[in-house]
């Protein structure tokens, strides 16, 4: 569904991505893993088409699609869903507003007509639910005075609402206690289905304890230097990064 | 004319009576214990000056809409109006300013208020459109106890320039008076800011605030902010702010991953800047008219 070749990434003229090869399949689960500054933040931007960073070579094309040609609104209108790692304060701007932008700009983009009105109140309502989103944040503008594990809950809740084809979720364990993570992961593995993908951006193996990936890719240095299961996670839970980072430099330096 | 209004377009005032005129002047008076509504429309297509005056007696609440639309597609126009308003003791004024000019008017809008004992001020103006407008506004308050709010909103694009001078004078104690100025300047245009606040030595218990906030929408838009605080007397409280900058590239972005366009993600986030500003007004008539003339401004 989603094809990365030979993706090369930069900001301000220094290179991050060095050539990342990538072949997500629908319905699975993908975790990328690795240690601070692999450029695992870089691959999330960059897939949903942040213009601080510069593409000087490679593809992401997704069901044949050229992505690189399409602006960040477009790539969402065509299934990418992006779950920041730190979501944005938007003053002035209530979460239904912002959904209900979201949901009809995208429609537009298919030639639809806007969302009635009593459907968008139902759907709303039944996706707030589904994250557990305390009743008191109802009326507040999007994340602002939110508290980091909300914050990562309306991420959640965004992706259910916008039903993508392909959810990258960008650190989303980091900064939660144990109850979030668990509304978190529940989250994704309800909305887990034969059409989608999830890639799941993390340092450590926690958050797999409750999603468990098909395919577990690690990242440093802005390449995937191994790529294994489920068990590929625990084995680096137990012994760290090191050996793996040892052999990556030994082989690119 | 300009954003398509006509005299029809007062039908949008439903709440308050509508006197409507082309290029008189207006003079309206609020006898003791009465109030007056009016809406006043000024068209201008020519040079003139002008003498408005709004005399509210003691005990007297009123509401007032001005809205000045001036310009002439073909000539250059220029508009000289000068407002007085005194506002007795006791009483309440809440008015609200909308001005909208073509491309080749200048106006310079002058307007000196003076505020008797317990009285409440609320004046907003909103600056959308015209080739240069100023607004110079001179307060006195002359009697103990009361208040002013003043919110502006300011949105200035290609080739336009809005200056907006306030000058504040706590002449006596007990007074309050909240300024916010915001601005939204697009293309080339320039927003100028001027505020002054002089608080007497015998004006104790003085409690001001004075903020201005610009957003430039290109590397061609350009806001100045000269705030200014002159306080002789020493149990008050007046503070004051100036920010500028650009719209926040972060929240673009993450609105834009959600499948916002870029033009409606910077919308949503100017309507919100400016909106809090006239979501503050109280006459919901006046509120809705400004709220619609924001939105064609925006798009």
């Amino acid at each position: 569904m989603l094809e990365i070749k030979n993706l090369h990434a930069s900001i301000d003229g220094k290179e991050i991505l060095k050539g990342i090869n990538l072949n997500i399949e629908k319905g699975k689960v993908y975790a990328i893993m690795g240690p601070n500054g692999s450029g695992k933040s870089t691959l999330a931007s960059v897939l949903a088409g942040n213009e601080i960073f510069e593409v000087t070579n490679g593809s992401i094309t997704l069901d044949g699609k050229d992505l690189l040609q399409l602006k960040p609104e477009e790539r969402a209108a065509e299934g990418v869903f992006l779950a920041f790692q730190y979501p944005v304060e938007i003053p002035g701007v209530s979460i239904n507003n912002f959904m209900k932008a979201a949901i009809n700009e995208q429609r537009k983009y298919h030639g639809l007509e806007p969302m009635p009105a009593p459907e968008f109140l139902k759907l709303i309502k039944e996706k707030k639910e589904f994250v557990a989103l305390d009743k008191k944040l109802d009326g507040r503008s999007v994340n602002q005075g939110f508290s980091g594990g909300e914050k990562k809950k309306l991420e959640v809740f965004q992706m259910a609402v916008l039903n993508p084809k392909i959810a990258v979720l960008d650190e989303t364990d980091s900064g939660l206690d144990i109850d979030a993570l668990r509304i978190v992961a529940e989250g994704v593995n309800k909305l887990r289905n034969s059409e989608n993908s999830f890639i799941i951006i993390t340092h450590y193996q926690r958050l797999l304890d409750y999603i468990e990936p098909d395919v577990v890719h690690v990242l440093y240095n802005g390449r995937i230097i191994k790529t294994g299961d489920k068990n590929l996670a625990l084995e680096l839970e137990k012994s760290g990064y090191d050996e793996l980072k040892k052999q990556a430099d030994e082989l690119y330096n | 004319m300009l954003f398509g209004l006509r005299k029809d377009d007062f039908l949008a005032f439903p709440n308050h009576i509508i006197t409507q005129t082309s290029e008189d002047d207006f003079h309206f008076s609020a006898g003791e214990g009465d109030g007056i509504t009016r809406a006043y429309l000024n068209l201008t297509t020519h040079n003139v000056s002008r003498n408005n005056s709004l005399h509210l007696a003691n005990n007297s609440h009123s509401q007032f809409a001005y809205i000045m639309l001036y310009g002439d597609d073909n000539n250059v126009i220029n508009q000289n109006v000068d407002t007085e308003i005194v506002v007795g003791d006791d009483s309440s004024l809440e008015l609200n300013v909308f001005c909208a000019g073509t491309e080749n008017a200048d106006t310079t809008h002058n307007v000196n208020v003076k505020i008797g004992k317990n009285s409440d001020v609320k004046m907003s103006f909103a600056v959308l459109a015209g080739k240069s407008f100023k607004t110079k506004i001179n307060v006195d308050f002359n009697g103990e106890n009361s208040s002013l709010s003043l919110p502006v909103i300011l949105m200035p694009s290609k080739d336009e320039s809005f200056d907006f001078q306030t000058i504040v004078n706590h002449n006596v104690g007990c007074c309050n008076s909240k300024q916010i100025v915001r601005s939204v300047v697009a293309d080339n245009g320039v927003s100028d800011f001027y505020g002054l606040v002089k608080v007497a030595q015998n004006a104790q218990k003085t409690e001001t605030e004075q903020v201005n906030n610009n957003i430039l929408l290109s590397d061609e838009s350009r806001a100045l902010s000269k705030p200014q605080l002159e306080i002789y007397a020493d149990d008050v409280k007046c503070s004051h702010g100036s920010t500028t900058g650009m719209l926040d590239k972060e929240a673009l972005f993450y609105m834009r991953s959600r499948g916002i366009s870029e033009k409606t993600a910077q919308n949503l986030l100017l309507d919100a800047f400016v909106g809090e500003i006239a979501d503050s007004i109280e006459a919901e008539d006046y509120r809705n008219y400004l709220k619609g003339q924001i939105a064609v401004k925006l798009s």
